[in-house]
């Protein structure tokens, strides 16, 4: 497996839109995210600390998620991020946005 | 919400910090789990995770960077740098503090003592609604007659309240004790209501105080006279052999402050129905503008009221014309603020010492930043950027500015407590306690801000972006470095010494003119000359002849009296001025109405001009035989003399006096026979337009105030006991208000000059301290930058008194600079105040008395003492050049 850092060049702010998506299942502590996104997207996006942390402290500063201490599976206290009502409708408003862009890319890659 | 998490976030960082620290290991350890579950050792896997999830410390810097303020924080880390470094030159951190402290606190204490006269609003509920209503017209009056007030009254609708005072007079006081005399101001029953001001004991004026008057006791008198008794709310006093209850005592802090606060206030309703009140101009008025209503509305609705006074019946008294129209002002600034000249001028002249603060510390600062050239170059070397760098300059400059703003802020508080108190009586009119308040805060935060920006600034700007991205190679030795700080440095120096010269010039005019004002001749003896002022009041005095046989009678036993070489008594004294009088020569046609000549009216006894040594120019004086019913005279001065009679005697002259009102010298109407021509007395002060005077004899026009001036040579405190037990024996219930020396008189004149003076000497000496300050440390930095130089030379022969004067030269130079730059600074200045410190007759007093702003002399003194303390400034630093030992500055090589 390639050893990154960093997600695949991601178009900007879809990094924190993917987060939100993960959390909407349920809570889920840094590392579970960056895991269910690995797997979920079949290894492509691997999102290292230096970007999920502070993408997480955004998140954070804006209300869209909140963080408690808790128990990981096998005993472990890590930190738990739950969606917030504010940022599950961010969610869906960037989703959208989301939709439309990509929509509009691939018309252009369509037609143009 | 974004905001508010910042905030709450940043307030709890070090929590925050450990939280994340934390959770990032959680992330690794749980990262480590899987590998090892893959099937990797342990060692191996921890390198995994490691390797996996990238530089730990750069993504905790990041993480925390979007949450923290780095801009914050590297303030916060530039600040605690910029204290270290001070704390590590303390020397230079005391000079740098304690020069801003100096400057800041005069600045300020000059500021807040202004602000308490001029602009401060007046200490009532919403004092901006208040104002004062002036009329227009007729004569010089522009008070207000009780026809006006019912008038006004009666049909302005801008107005909540419309009240009046009169100007407070001096009464005779008897609650039981001692007769006292006190000032009281006459005050309608709706005044504290227009000013909602109530008094903290008692009740304010009503309505039901109308008829019989009340009184409100201010807490001073309730204090002196009552001590401090609350029982005397409800009590009956007698003022002026008048009864009224006691209702109310103001508070401490309860001042009027448009007005001198009397000892009490008595309520009076001005009646529009008895003839000489009705038309009698002695009210003034001010009001409360109704919610909503503008001042100019309300001027257009009293204006449009005021032609209507015309058509009721002729009034009683010709300058009493109904007001052609009103105008209204502010109350603040119709009745105060009259003394700003004096008070703006020290304002600037404190501006200009905080300035020359700035540029000594400006000089400091640039040269500890050229000696920082290799600090600076590691921290650049290090990734500091060039915002970094001029960050940290402005930072450390705000550090001194925000310490020398602390101190000076102390010192302020003691400063405001000494000025008030060193400050001639008359000086501030407001007697507001100066205080340092929210307003005198927020200016001291500005000037701090001011000069922070200045310190921080100066040496960014003046060294130059290029200097402060130097390379390492050059060591931190370079030349070109001391090139830009010597001519960064001598600018300011130069700044320092032209700021300095302003000050110091404007310093020798003030003692120039003070020194002038002591050889002013004032007309009269004041040695061993003792006044004492009596107050003729109540019924018993109502009558001239009662007032005349007092007066008879007191002179009498006062001149029997051990010890007293003369007696004699007057309504007013010289430099205590007296009422105005209008008159129209006999044998002349009469002049329109409002256009006749008046002279300052006096009525003495015949001694009076002997007693106090004023000379007479022609014909006689008074006598005994001048008295009621014999023809009626008159003294006149030598200005009057020569301003109505040009070229002809006086003497045997008839004046017409017309009908005045005033309560200080009863006269008659009518013609007088000149008899006789005195010299001129300074009527109010030392500098002044001389006035044109009138002498009457007091047989005929009685005076209402009293002034016994006796001729002794002994002291007051020697004579007060029998002149008070002769004050006694002739009338039992009158107070003698004072006894002092017609030289304290004099002294208490010219206390005003004298402080002025003394004021701006201390700005300019310490202007001229701070710049000869600046100038030694320019001179022994240089002298240190040229040591080897200096080395070289002696060492290849040049004598040492050349070395001298080489050294010399550089300073004499930068003196010769900034005193250029300073004088053509004073001419403009002079240009631009023009007449604003002189006299101007019926326009302002003088600041300056018989020297011009240009004056030469003071101006060359000025230059020459500049120089000279330039000289003396630069004498020890070039005298450490010439001894410079050749060996040691060529082996520092």
């Amino acid at each position: 497996m390639g050893v990154t850092n960093q997600a695949p060049d991601l178009l900007p702010g879809t990094l924190d839109m993917l987060i939100l998506r993960a959390l909407l299942p349920g809570p889920l502590h840094g590392y579970g995210i960056a895991e269910r996104l690995r797997q979920v997207s079949r290894d492509v996006l691997q999102v290292g600390e230096s970007s999920l942390y502070p993408a997480l402290q955004r998140l954070l500063l804006n209300g869209w998620v909140k963080a408690a201490w808790g128990l990981s599976d096998n005993n472990r206290r890590a930190r738990y991020y739950t969606l917030t009502p504010a940022g599950r409708k961010h969610l869906t408003a960037e989703r959208r946005e989301f939709q439309r862009l990509i929509d509009a890319i691939q018309i252009v890659l369509d037609t143009a | 919400m974004r905001w508010l998490n910042r905030i709450r976030w940043a307030v709890a960082r070090r929590r925050r910090d450990d939280e994340l620290a934390e959770e990032l290991a959680a992330h690794r350890a749980l990262a480590q789990e899987r590998f090892e579950r893959e099937g990797l050792p342990p060692e191996a896997a921890a390198e995994a995770a490691r390797r996996a999830l990238g530089n730990a410390t750069l993504a905790r810097e990041d993480a925390r960077e979007v949450w923290a303020w780095p801009a914050l924080e590297a303030w916060g880390r530039d600040a605690r740098h910029g204290v270290r470094l001070l704390i590590g030159q303390p020397t230079f951190a005391l000079t740098a503090i304690i020069t801003v402290a100096l400057g800041m606190a005069l600045t300020t204490t000059v500021f807040s003592v202004v602000d308490g006269e001029i602009w401060k609003p007046l200490p009532f509920p919403q004092p901006d609604r208040l104002v004062a209503i002036f009329t227009t017209g007729a004569g010089h009056e522009r008070r207000a007659s009780a026809a006006d007030l019912a008038a006004w009254r009666a049909a302005a609708r801008g107005f909540d309240e419309i009240a009046a005072f009169r100007y407070s007079g001096r009464g005779v006081l008897r609650a039981g004790g001692a007769p006292a005399s006190v000032l009281f101001m006459p005050v309608t029953t709706n005044f504290f209501a227009a000013l909602r001001m109530v008094p903290v004991q008692g009740r304010a004026f009503g309505p039901i105080d109308a008829r019989s008057g009340a009184v409100v006791l201010s807490d001073a008198a309730w204090r002196t006279l009552f001590d401090a008794d609350p029982g005397i709310l409800g009590r009956r006093v007698l003022l002026d052999g008048r009864a009224y209850p006691v209702v109310g005592i103001a508070g401490r802090d309860q001042r009027i402050e448009f007005s001198d606060m009397p000892d009490l206030f008595v309520s009076f309703e001005p009646d529009p129905l008895t003839v000489p009140e009705r038309d009698t101009r002695d009210l003034c008025a001010f009001g409360r503008l109704a919610p909503g209503a503008t001042l100019s509305a309300a001027q257009a609705q009293l204006g449009w009221l005021a032609p209507l006074a015309s058509h009721l019946p002729q009034p009683s008294c010709q300058r009493c014309q109904a007001p052609r129209d009103v105008r209204l002002e502010d109350l603040r600034s119709a009745y105060t603020g009259w003394n700003w000249r004096p008070l703006l001028f020290f304002l600037g002249a404190s501006v200009f010492v905080l300035l020359l603060t700035c540029g000594n510390i400006g000089g400091l600062l640039v040269a500890r930043a050229l000696g920082r050239q290799r600090e600076f170059a590691i921290r650049r070397a290090l990734g500091a950027g060039e915002r970094a760098l001029f960050r940290q300059l402005l930072i450390e400059g705000a550090l001194i500015a925000i310490a020398g703003a602390a101190v000076g802020l102390l010192m302020t508080a003691w400063g405001t407590r000494l000025l008030p108190a060193s400050l001639p009586s008359d000086y501030l009119t407001r007697n507001t306690h100066v205080v340092l308040d929210a307003r005198v805060f927020l200016f001291a935060f500005a000037a701090c801000t001011g000069t922070a920006l200045v310190f921080g600034v100066t040496p960014a700007l003046l060294i130059g972006r290029r200097t402060l991205q130097p390379s390492l190679a050059t060591g931190g030795r370079t030349l070109g470095g001391a090139v830009v700080q010597r001519r960064a440095r001598s600018v300011l120096v130069v700044g320092e010494i032209a700021l300095a010269l302003v000050l110091l010039a404007g310093a020798g005019l003030f003692v120039n003119s003070f020194v002038r004002l002591l050889h002013v001749p004032l007309g009269f003896r004041p040695h061993h000359r003792l006044l004492a002022r009596i107050t003729l009041a109540g019924p018993r005095y109502d009558h001239d002849e009662a007032r005349v046989r007092f007066i008879d009678d007191l002179l009498e036993k006062t001149r029997a009296l051990p010890g007293i070489a003369g007696a004699a008594a007057a309504s007013t004294v010289p430099l205590g001025s007296g009422p105005p009088i209008r008159f129209v020569r006999g044998d002349r046609p009469r002049p329109a109405a409002g256009h006749e000549p008046d002279a300052i009216a006096r009525s003495v006894t015949p001694g009076y001009f002997a007693v106090l040594g004023i000379r007479r120019l022609a014909g006689r004086t008074f006598t005994a035989a001048d008295r009621r019913g014999s023809t009626p005279v008159a003294i006149v001065n030598e200005t009057l003399a020569r301003t109505l009679f040009a070229g002809e005697s006086p003497v045997g002259k008839t004046l017409v006096l017309l009908p005045t009102e005033n309560s200080v010298v009863r006269m008659t109407p009518g013609p007088v026979q000149i008899i006789g021509v005195a010299s001129n007395v300074k009527e109010v002060g030392f500098n002044e337009a001389s006035f044109d005077g009138i002498y009457l004899p007091a047989a005929q026009a009685s005076p209402s105030w009293l002034r016994l001036v006796v001729r002794s040579d002994l002291p007051a405190s020697v004579l007060v006991g029998p002149l008070r037990r002769a004050l006694l024996a002739v009338d039992p219930t009158l107070p003698l208000d004072s006894l002092e020396t017609m030289d304290d008189l004099v002294a208490e004149a010219l206390r005003e000059d004298r402080f002025n003076a003394s004021l701006i000497a201390v700005f300019a000496a310490f202007a001229v301290l701070l710049a000869a300050l600046g100038l030694y440390g320019v001179m022994a930095w240089s002298v240190e930058q040229r040591r080897q130089e200096f080395g070289v030379r002696i060492a290849l022969g040049a004598r040492r008194a050349g070395i001298l004067s080489l050294a010399l030269r550089q300073c004499t130079r930068l003196g010769l600079a900034g005193v250029a730059i300073g004088l053509g600074l004073a001419l403009v200045i002079a240009r631009l105040l023009g007449t604003a410190l002189y006299l101007v007759p019926r326009e302002h007093d003088g600041l300056l008395y018989g020297v011009t702003l240009t004056d030469p002399l003071t101006l060359s003194l000025a230059c020459a003492v500049l120089l000279f303390v330039a000289l003396l400034a630069g004498l020890v630093p070039a005298r450490r050049a010439s001894i410079v030992d050749p060996l040691i500055a060529l082996r520092a090589e």
